[in-house]
């Protein structure tokens, strides 16, 4: 199955996030919801952590790869939130090549429910939460490209949206295993809820 | 808005594709003057289906 293309360029996914910056505070723990809708995927993976997980080894880079338009992962196992935190990437501020460098675009930082531009560096200082990879996959999707102006050209994907949903719980599944190998209780405990979720979705659609 | 005028908006893109835009960069919001935020820890970070 090729991944197809995220429906929005990049200058619509920060015209979208901007238009949030601007606007009222409904964002509250929906950092996924944020960065998926800026792009116009639609909604797969019921967490980050969920989305995380289910990432392409081969689609995860590192701090030195991160480009902007790509989103980012923020997240320790054993804190307070098992569910792990996403960002979009707005880019680098000069030419250093640290978190400090690295400007990202997030809820819940500055404001409660706000959308705002922060320094990457934010969430290890402040949430405890390290940074595990940056990403140009999300939700089964290629987020736009670097260079598109031009709208993102079809590919196919899965052939029903109950087809991705089954692929998601099965990636699910997976990182469940993963984590209770690891120890990971906490996490374990919110993928499952995210598991039972996904599966009560699945039940919306007949194939 | 005359086509001048037009000219003069800044390009919402950057020309490298890396750096943030000037404009967003003018938005940025410096730790130090964030606001405490005792809400940050434990937060759900649901997205409902």
């Amino acid at each position: 199955v090729s991944t197809p293309n995220a429906p929005r360029t990049r200058p619509e996914q920060f015209a979208f996030l901007r238009e949030q910056i601007a606007g009222p505070l409904d964002w509250e723990a929906l950092c996924l919801s944020l960065a998926r809708q800026a792009p116009g995927l639609p909604a797969i993976y019921p967490s980050a952590k969920a989305a995380m997980d289910a990432t392409p080894l081969s689609r995860r880079y590192p701090l030195s790869q991160a480009r902007r338009g790509m989103v980012a992962y923020f997240d320790d196992p054993n804190d307070s939130n098992p569910l792990a935190h996403i960002v979009t990437l707005a880019g680098w501020d000069g030419a250093g090549r640290t978190l400090d460098d690295l400007v990202t675009v997030t809820n819940d930082a500055k404001r409660r429910g706000g959308v705002d531009y922060v320094r990457a560096s934010f969430f290890p200082t402040h949430w405890g939460d390290p940074f595990k990879f940056a990403t140009d996959w999300l939700n089964g999707y290629d987020l736009p490209g670097y260079d598109v102006d031009a709208k993102p050209t079809p590919a196919p994907g899965r052939e029903t949206i109950g087809k991705n949903l089954d692929h998601a719980i099965g990636d699910i599944r997976r990182a469940i295993r993963n984590h209770r190998a690891a120890g990971h209780r906490a996490v374990v405990k919110a993928l499952s809820a995210d598991l039972a979720a996904l599966m009560e979705t699945r039940k919306r659609f007949p194939k | 808005m005359t086509k001048d005028q037009t000219r003069q908006q800044p390009d919402p893109e950057p020309v490298d594709p890396d750096q943030v835009p000037a404009d967003e960069l003018a938005l940025l919001v410096d730790d130090d003057h964030a606001e405490d935020r005792p809400y940050a820890e434990g937060l759900p970070q649901e997205d409902g289906l």
